[in-house]
This record gives structure tokens, sequence and C-alpha cells, in this order.
């Protein structure tokens, strides 16, 4: 009997069968992998069968939270979308905040099960107890901000919380995205998935309570949380600038990347910095629901060609890939790809990277003009960007082929086109360039969901030494893992300013009364991405699939504060797998299954 | 006479004061049941100040109130430290009070069959006490 924070029911949705039912989350599995991502890990490797088509109606996409969603913990207003990838064929999750986790908690739901294929489209209406399958033919095509407005009009409260897809999760762009309110859960194609099922929506109304199982203790857990957050001293940098303040730190160490990955130096980085930032289009500092650390910023471009545009500001990463790595150097440009990303709901970590792929692929001739629309291709020119992303979404010209991928695009243009690429498992690098902070490098290539900077970044960690190869593997091991508890529970990866994983556990004491020893936590995080494992190996990837491309390991970085490193992958990599205690292979053997009380998985050993 | 006052410009709109109200007054979660709200107006206009887009709405204790005024009961009576508060023993439940509240403020919840309004947590608000950007004060 759960005594706080979970709903104790979720719902499976047969859009085949056009069926709804409730399930009861059972209390074992919860203990076992709490929420979020661990929970999205399991069902996913008990329900999928092995190597199905991730567009096809087999793969099912899960929206789940954990306990902590619809209280007051702190950084705690996530959910976590779980499916197969269509984009690197391996398990995969994103995540995303505003207010929509909570609502479907008070709705009564700790998740939702997606599964089959609508045969037209559809959206999913939550309210209360009332599920519904409504029509949503009248929706499809219209952008992700369209959608939402639209379907508050139709429901004729704008206090309903919407999340959708756009043009590119119809057309099924392999690295499509959901987003809810300006944020996204970006990564994966989730999006695609979503779009595959005909489903354009996700709305739900909830007026229920949640509880927790210790209020006393609850309420001192928040007082200590609220006074610890206000302390730190980075706080006050996040509320004024959000993400934006790490470019300079980033840009300083080599870390930002440049024209796709190909060096250090932008000469344009002051248009892009967190201060150029704020004082030109940022005009609101919003938070989460029930977030205490404002880290969205409210953008407005006042001026010049995309005046008008209104959005959440671009963060670090869309920075990093959308900006310096395209060779963009304003930040109204940037704002106004992050915003046509968003309303076609497009991930624009791996849009800025097929795009500046593309470039460097035309500028080698492997790419004719007439290949590239006629468009003359080349770094920092805004409209060859911003033309391509809405050729990318409605998969027209080049951006038929741009939204497979880049490891798609780059097979069909054959094996020396392959060496730039940059992805890891088929999925578009994060704003780190590896060869400047290498630990980042070995965390792209053990992602289980391909390269991912949210999957525990090792950045903070390695400022001092960030390109030397040994001892890296631990701090990456201890990251994950500390990940699969955010993640799991779920948490937003800034729970770091004031909190830790001690008072992030003794939060989720207070809500469900559940406790677990240091060992216990330790098992818990390494049984949750080991999960993830068994899965990517029941698909055939392994050791050769936790790579980076041929720039990373052979090219030396050409320019710049890390000129003349590479990423020493192999040393690292099987310091990894010792830690994980997997074999040389890569593989978790037996005896590791059974330890971590993964034993009804073992017969995929 | 002591009142919470709204910094619109400074809320994020977090929400976490609806939420705090409703932990200090029924123990458990749920915005809905906060005796105050924040309309939030981020996605629809384009032309905003920053002043209009997150937007607390808190009772004002009007004085004289027109929920008072129009409680048959004289149930809702004026407290020293400056909240009007709603007599449990007297409220019959009838609504009158949540039609006459030109802020929807008051409301009547369905299962206690009881009106529920800001009491300022007699003199130590919730609200203003966990309002992280400091845009309510009293």
């Amino acid at each position: 009997m759960f005594q706080g924070g979970y709903a104790g029911k979720y719902l499976r949705i047969d859009l085949s069968q056009r069926k709804v039912r409730i399930e009861k989350l059972d209390e074992g599995i919860a203990r076992k992998y709490w929420g979020g991502r661990g929970w999205g890990g399991y069902l996913l490797l008990k329900e999928l069968g092995g190597g199905i088509d991730p567009f096809s109606s087999e793969n099912k996409i899960f929206f789940l939270t954990g306990p902590l969603q619809g209280t007051l913990t702190p950084f705690s207003p996530r959910f976590v979308v779980v499916t197969k990838s269509p984009l690197s064929g391996t398990f995969t999750r994103s995540v995303s905040g505003g207010q929509w986790a909570p609502e479907l908690k008070f709705a009564g739901y700790d998740g939702i099960i997606l599964e089959g294929r609508s045969p037209t489209p559809v959206y999913v209406l939550i309210d209360d107890e009332k599920v519904e399958i409504r029509d949503g033919t009248s929706f499809w095509g219209m952008t992700t901000g369209e959608t939402e407005n639209a379907i508050k009009e139709e429901l004729r409260d704008k206090t309903v919380k919407v999340i959708s897809i756009g043009h590119a999760g119809e057309k099924r762009v392999r690295f499509a995205n959901i987003i809810h309110e300006s944020r996204a859960a970006a990564r994966g194609g989730t999006g695609a998935v979503m779009g595959s099922k005909n489903v354009k929506a996700i709305a739900v109304r909830g007026t229920g309570d949640v509880g927790v199982a210790d209020l006393g203790r609850f309420k001192k857990l928040l007082v200590e949380a609220y006074r610890s957050i206000k302390a730190d001293p980075a706080s006050p940098g996040r509320i004024k600038y959000g993400t934006t303040g790490t470019v300079a730190v980033a840009y300083e160490l080599g870390v930002m990347p440049v024209e796709n990955f190909s060096r250090g130096i932008f000469e344009g980085i002051d248009g892009l910095l967190a201060e150029t930032m704020r004082e030109r289009i940022v005009i609101h500092d919003e938070s989460c629901f029930a977030c205490s650390l404002p880290c969205g910023k409210l953008s407005l471009i006042k001026g010049g060609p995309y005046a008008g545009t209104f959005l959440q500001g671009p963060q670090y990463e869309t920075i990093g890939l959308l900006g310096t790595n395209c060779g963009l150097s304003s930040i109204e440009a940037v704002a106004r790809a992050n915003y046509l990303c968003n309303e076609n709901g497009m991930d624009t970590i791996s849009t800025g990277n097929v795009i500046a792929y593309a470039i460097e692929a035309y500028q080698r001739g492997l790419l004719t003009r007439s290949e590239a629309d006629g468009v003359e291709m080349r770094f920092g020119d805004p409209e060859v960007v911003l033309s391509l992303i809405d050729r990318i979404a409605k998969r027209e010209g080049l951006g038929h082929k741009l939204a497979e991928g880049v490891k798609r695009f780059s097979q069909e243009l054959g094996a020396d086109a392959q060496r730039f690429s940059m992805h890891s498992k088929g999925q578009e690098f994060a704003s780190f360039e590896p060869r400047s902070v290498v630990g980042m490098g070995l965390l792209f290539a053990t992602a289980s969901t391909g390269a991912n900077h949210s999957f525990g970044p090792t950045f903070r960690e390695e400022i001092k030494n960030p390109l030397i190869g040994k001892g890296k593997a631990k701090v990456v091991v201890e990251n994950q893992n500390s990940y699969c508890l955010m993640d799991s529970l779920v948490y937003c990866s800034f729970s770091r300013y004031g909190l830790n994983d001690l008072s992030r556990m003794q939060f989720f004491s207070a809500v469900t009364g559940w406790s677990y020893t240091p060992e216990e936590l330790e098992r818990q995080t390494n049984r949750i991405y080991t999960l993830e494992r068994l899965f990517n190996l029941r698909e055939g990837l392994g050791k050769k699939d936790d790579m980076l491309p041929f720039r990373s390991l052979c090219e030396p970085m050409p320019d710049g504060p890390s000129k003349g490193n590479v990423v020493p992958l192999e040393e690292m990599l099987s310091e990894y797998y010792a830690l994980r205690k997997w074999d040389e292979l890569g593989r978790p053997g037996i005896k590791t299954v059974e330890d971590l009380g993964l034993g009804e998985f073992s017969n995929l050993l | 006479m002591r009142n919470l006052t709204v910094n619109s410009e400074r809320c994020c709109g977090c929400r976490i004061c609806e939420m705090a109200c409703s932990m200090t007054h029924l123990g458990t979660f749920n915005p809905r049941k906060g005796l105050l709200r924040v309309d939030i107006n981020r996605s629809l206009f384009r032309d905003t100040k920053s002043s209009e887009i997150d937007v607390p709405v808190v009772c004002l204790q009007c004085d004289p109130a027109p929920c008072a005024n129009a409680c048959p009961e004289e149930a809702i009576s004026k407290a020293s430290f400056g909240a009007w508060l709603v007599d449990q023993q007297r409220c019959t439940g009838c609504s009158l009070c949540v039609e006459a509240c030109p802020c929807g403020m008051i409301k009547v919840d369905a299962k206690e069959g009881m009106a529920r309004k800001c009491d300022l947590c007699e003199g130590n608000p919730s609200c203003v006490e966990n309002c992280p950007m400091g845009a309510l004060t009293f």
C-alpha cells in the first residue's frame, strides 16, 4: 500500500482498439525502479519484443512521473518519456519540466502507456477519471504552439496542460520532440514515435490531491532546502542567466562546438554570451511548477528581421549547436532558429548537428548545389539555417535526407563522409567538444541513448584536468548513476543547486515513507543503468557501438586551449566496463545481472 | 491594516504559493485548493509587459467585504490581524459569498460544504514565507 507520493495507478491506452484501461502500479516494481526512467526501462524491456521497428505499432511510448511530482519537493515538476528510439534504435528517454507532470498526478495517475496505432489523428484528453481518445484531425498540421492554444480553446479552459508534437513529429523526423509550453522532451525522437501512432497531443486536467507519508518531516526538509537553494553561491547567476551562463566557461576551455566540431575558436562568441542575451532579448524569468529557481528566460526579439518572435529563450545547448556549431553569432538568429525548432517540434541539438554536417559536406564537395536545393551552404548564414529547419520539419528537398539524422545521412554519402559525422549510436553530439573535455567523450560513447549530455555530465568535475583520460571512468559512472536516481524519482538535474543525493533521498523518504541504505541506493542505480544495457544488447548493440567518430578519436584539435588533443576512448572504456562489472566487450555477466536483482532478464545474456 | 501585497513583475509563475497554502491549510498538495492563485499568460501575448505575464491574485481583505455582506448567516467577520474569517459553525455552504467576491477568492469545498477563504495564516502567511522571488509580501 502506498503511503504517499504515488497515485498507485496508471493508464494503458490501446490506440488500435481505442481502449483505455486503468492498471494498478505494483508496489514491488515501484520500490525496485521508483518511477520515470527506471520504471520506463523496465516496461520497455518487459513489454517490447526484440528488434521491432520503432515506427511500427509494436513500439510503445511511456509518459511517466515518479513519487515526487505534485508535491512541493523542489526541482520535481518533470515527466519522462521512454520508448525505443527511431534515431538510435536504443532505449531512449527524454525529460521535460513545465506544468504537465504534476497535473497528471493531480488527475490521479503515475503514468500513461500508449500502444498500438490510431488509424486517424487523435489527441488524448485526461480529465480526472474521464479519459477519452478524441478526434485530432483539425489539429494535424498545426505547430506546437497553435495546438496548445487550439486544444485549450476547444476545452474552453486555459489551465489545461498540453504536450504536443509539431510537423516534425507528424512527418517522423527521427529527432522530432515533444513540446510543452515552449519546453521540450527533446532527444531521441520521442515526438516521431508519438506521430507514428497518430497522436497529436495529450491534454490533462487534474483536480485531486497528492499526499505525502510524513508531512511534518516534509515541511522541515522544505524549509532547509529553500534555505540552501538561496544560499548556494551559484543560484543568483542561474536565475539571471539560466543555463546560458555556461557558454563563457565552456568557450574558454574550447568546449563549445564550432562549425561541426571542427575547431575550438569562434570569432563571434561575444554575440552569444549570457550577458548579451539578457540585455537584448530576455523579458521575464519563469519557473516550472513549484520550482524556486526560475531558469526559464522568456524572450522577445525586439527588432530586425525576426522582430516579434516570442519564445522561452535559447539555452546553453541550443546556443552551442544552432549558434557556434552552425557559425551563427547573433543571439536573435539563434533565438529565431530555436523558435522554429520548437514550433515544428524538433530537437535543437540534433538539428544544429545535421545542418552543420550538411554545410561541411557541401564545402568538401560531397554534396552538390542542386542536392542542397540550390542554396549556397556556408557557416554563419542565418538564412541557410532557418530555411533548412523548415525543410527538415516538412521533409522537403535536402531536409528529407537530413530528417533521417546525421548517421544515416552520412552513410549515404560514403565512408569518408562518416569521419566527421558527429554522433554516437546514431544520436548527435550535445554541446561539448569531447577533445576538450574527454570524460564527456566517454559519456557520449556509453550513454544508453547514444550521445547525450544529460546522462551524467562530467564537465564540472573535469574543469581542472579536462584533457586527461585516466580516472574519468569513475566520474562518468558516478554521474551516470546519480542521473539514474534523478531521472527515476524524478528530479531536475538543476537540483544540484542546494540539494544532493542525500537530501534528494530525504524528500523521497518523507513523501513515500520508504528508505534505502547507501548500499541499496548504489545497487538500485546500477540496476537501472544495467537494465538499459540489457535492452541495447538485445537490439544487437555492443562494444562496437560504444564509439565516437573518427574526428574525435584521430583528428587532433587544430586550435584553442586543447590544441593537439584527441579522445583516449579505448583506455577510458576498459576502466569503465570494469567499474560497471561488465566484461571486456561491455556485457554484464550472469552474476552481475543476478546480483542487481535482474534475474528475470538473465535469459537475454 | 496589514494585508498581502503583490509585485507581479517579480513573480516567476512557480505557483509555490498555491501549493504552500494547500499544504498549510489542508495538509495535502492541491494547487486548486490554494486560497490564492497565479494567472499565467506566457504563450499568448507578444507585447506583454513582464508584470502582466505571471500575476498572483490574492484576497484583498476588502473593507467593507462583499463576501461578508452577502452572507445571510453573518458567518464572515474580521479578525484583529486583518483577515476576514469564516465561522465554520455558522456557514451553511450556501455560496452567496462566492458569487459576491469579485476576485474568485472564496470557495465552497464540495466535500465539506463549507466556505474557505484566505485567513492570512493568522498573521504569518505561508504563501509569503515560501515565495522565492519576493513577489508576495505582508
